[in-house]
């Protein structure tokens, strides 16, 4: 077991069940996550990047879904063995996990102030007095406008950005090591999500926490993340720190999926697409997911499905691909 | 030149009332669309940009009087559209269409795809059921679906090919018009992508304009030729593309681009920061709606609304700064 890294995951597999098959949404999932790093988990729909956090957190609603195999480190302790028990005293504590739409995640019968106290009194030995007086104190520092006045409001008197950063509140409380964020910005406005995201990055800074931050927003990535790890079809097809990633994108689907997004700060002629669509789960191709989208494609791409394998020179950068990954995988596996 | 324009909106407003409160409601008045003017020209792509509440759905929508505008023209090859009563609108929407951003809630799901395609064409007996198939062949190959999409139910597609079956819908009785309200903000970056090309193929094909509301500046810089973005109802800022995204004049403006994010690490900045959020469109502060969240607010800013300004003849701006 690595004791340099904060969280590893290995050999994550998480499927659901559909009338009675089960089928893998995420596979094969390895990465891990160190210090002070924000890993960004990238993706289009359904390519299990929220799988691959709820299954770290072991919020996998069960049935339907499943871990089937894998393990998930923390410090040296395997999450997925532990008893919900200690868990839950993980969850929340340790490792927090912020949620695309605050309002669904919120419950708008209890006032926000009594939400954010909540994990407090649970996680820590504190009283109401003393948790009030913190709840205000991180409310202050998600910089929520009177923040004393506003603990006993609830949720509706809140707009979407400030909603949000009583998600936040409410993630940071206990001061995790770890912060899931899945989508955090995606509903918000341009501007309020670059507050958000300036927010969390400063957050982030001054509390030493490492952070997975799941996206589809390849823009968003550029400015928040240090490693990037692609995800499609429920596997991860390429990692690499961010700026490599950008620069020289080695899958053929990360390659294509950036001349596909239109930029603000630049003319483009002509945008490059991807044909095809995403498979579901249940119709996933027997070789390499991406197989039938790929214009390189090559017969035994169809067939089996390539490792993840670091780039010869470059162990950080990996990539899940027969053409473009380690060419020796070809010759081992004829 | 004015034979170019296809579509001139002349002061357009559209104010709504609210209730709100309880056990005593008050009627508020949102001001959702006030004193909009732009035009579209022949095979031009036309951007309504703006973040949420800012009035550019209700910009669209009025322009097919789906809402009734309060005041202002609409004019369409130069007639007025709004005094028509609604047999001539129903004639006119022939011309004019809209595709929604959820394309899912705007098919009827019990019906199959052959039969939503065809109907408008049976309304208005546009010809024998053989000939309406011939029609929707051909439409359906220019939108790049298969005929056996005809045969299956909404449910039985994905976001993009249902985006498809709705471009499909708009494009039966050829419109010269298709307002294109949020159309691929739902979609993955790889369908989006796939969807906006076909839009421009389209444009080539059909002879088409589009009002293209958005939100996400990326898109429409790609997409669209001239630009108007939208704040609390009003047109802060519009004119051709390239000198809005390259020399933008509104602070609001500005701020969008600044806050936009951009997929190149090398381009990592501190993102530019806009204190506050929008106000409502309800509560309009005094003077320009922008001022207490502009960086640059002067006193005239606090007390007056600022005239419209063309800074070049197509670029033209509502700000103290440029008067």
């Amino acid at each position: 077991m690595n004791q340099e890294h904060l969280l590893e995951v290995r050999n994550l597999t998480t499927a659901f069940r559909i009338q009675g098959n089960l089928f893998p949404a995420v596979r094969g999932i390895d990465l891990h996550l160190d210090r002070n790093e924000t890993l960004a988990l990238v993706g289009e729909s359904g390519c299990g990047k929220s799988i691959t956090a709820l299954s770290i957190m072991r919020l996998i609603p069960q049935p339907p879904g499943e871990i089937v195999s894998g393990e998930v480190f923390m410090k040296g302790i395997d999450l997925l063995t532990l008893p919900e028990e200690r868990m839950r005293k993980i969850r929340g504590n340790k490792m927090a996990m912020i949620f695309q739409e605050p309002m669904t995640s919120l419950n708008p019968v209890l006032t926000v102030g009594f939400q954010i106290m909540e994990a407090l009194i649970y996680h820590q030995d504190v009283t109401n007095v003393k948790a009030k007086e913190l709840a205000i104190e991180i409310m202050n520092q998600v910089k929520i406008p009177s923040a004393s006045r506003r603990f006993k409001d609830y949720p509706h008197q809140f707009s979407g950005g400030q909603r949000q950063r009583v998600m936040i509140a409410m993630a940071l409380a206990c001061r995790p090591e770890i912060i899931l964020a899945d989508e955090p910005t995606t509903a918000l406005d341009v501007t309020i999500q670059a507050q958000i995201l300036y927010l969390l990055a400063e957050l982030k800074r001054e509390y030493s926490m490492a952070m997975i931050f799941i996206t589809h927003n390849l823009g968003i990535v550029a400015s928040i993340a240090d490693r990037v790890a692609v995800m499609y079809g429920g596997e991860i097809v390429e990692v690499a720190p961010v700026g490599d990633l950008f620069e020289k994108p080695r899958h053929p689907y990360t390659e294509m999926l950036l001349r596909a997004v239109p930029r603000v700060d630049l003319n483009i002629e002509k945008l490059s697409y991807i044909p095809g669509q995403v498979p579901s789960i249940d119709r996933m191709p027997p070789g390499c997911h991406y197989a039938p989208r790929c214009d390189l494609r090559m017969e035994l791409c169809d067939r089996q499905d390539a490792d993840l394998v670091p780039l010869p020179g470059e162990p950080a950068h990996r990539v899940r691909c027969w053409i473009r990954g380690d060419s020796r995988e070809i010759q081992d596996k004829p | 030149m004015s034979s170019d324009i296809l579509l001139r909106v002349e002061g357009l407003r559209k104010f709504f009332t609210v209730k709100r409160g309880f056990p005593n409601p008050v009627k508020l008045t949102v001001k959702a669309v006030d004193d909009v003017s732009f035009e579209v020209r022949r095979r031009e792509s036309f951007g309504l940009v703006g973040e949420s509440g800012c009035g550019k759905s209700t910009v669209g929508r009025s322009v097919l009087r789906l809402v009734e505008p309060d005041a202002g023209q609409i004019l369409l090859h130069g007639q007025d559209i709004l005094p028509l009563d609604r047999s001539h609108m129903q004639d006119l929407r022939q011309k004019m269409q809209i595709i929604f951003q959820d394309p899912y809630s705007s098919l009827n799901p019990r019906r199959k795809i052959g039969q939503t395609l065809a109907e408008p064409l049976r309304v208005h007996r546009m010809g024998t059921g053989g000939e309406i198939r011939a029609i929707i062949d051909r439409i359906l190959d220019d939108v790049g679906l298969s005929p056996e999409t005809l045969d299956k139910f909404p449910h039985e597609f994905s976001g993009g090919q249902r985006q498809r079956i709705a471009i499909a819908r708009a494009l039966i009785f050829r419109p010269e018009l298709i307002i294109a309200d949020e159309p691929v903000s739902a979609l993955d970056v790889s369908i989006q992508s796939q969807i906006l090309l076909l839009f421009e193929k389209l444009q080539a094909e059909y002879d088409l304009s589009y009002i293209f509301v958005a939100h996400d500046l990326a898109v429409v810089r790609y997409f669209c030729h001239r630009v108007a973005i939208m704040y609390l109802g009003r047109i802060v800022e519009q004119g051709d593309r390239n000198r809005l995204f390259e020399e933008p004049r509104h602070p609001y403006t500005r701020a969008l681009l600044a806050a936009s994010p951009i997929p190149d690490p090398r381009a990592r900045r501190r993102m530019a920061q806009l204190e506050g959020e929008v106000a409502s469109a309800i509560n309009t502060p005094e003077g320009c709606y922008f001022h207490p969240r502009c960086p640059e607010c002067r006193e005239i800013c606090r007390r007056e609304y600022p005239p419209w300004h063309w800074i070049a003849a197509d670029q033209g701006v509502a700000c103290h700064l440029y008067v």
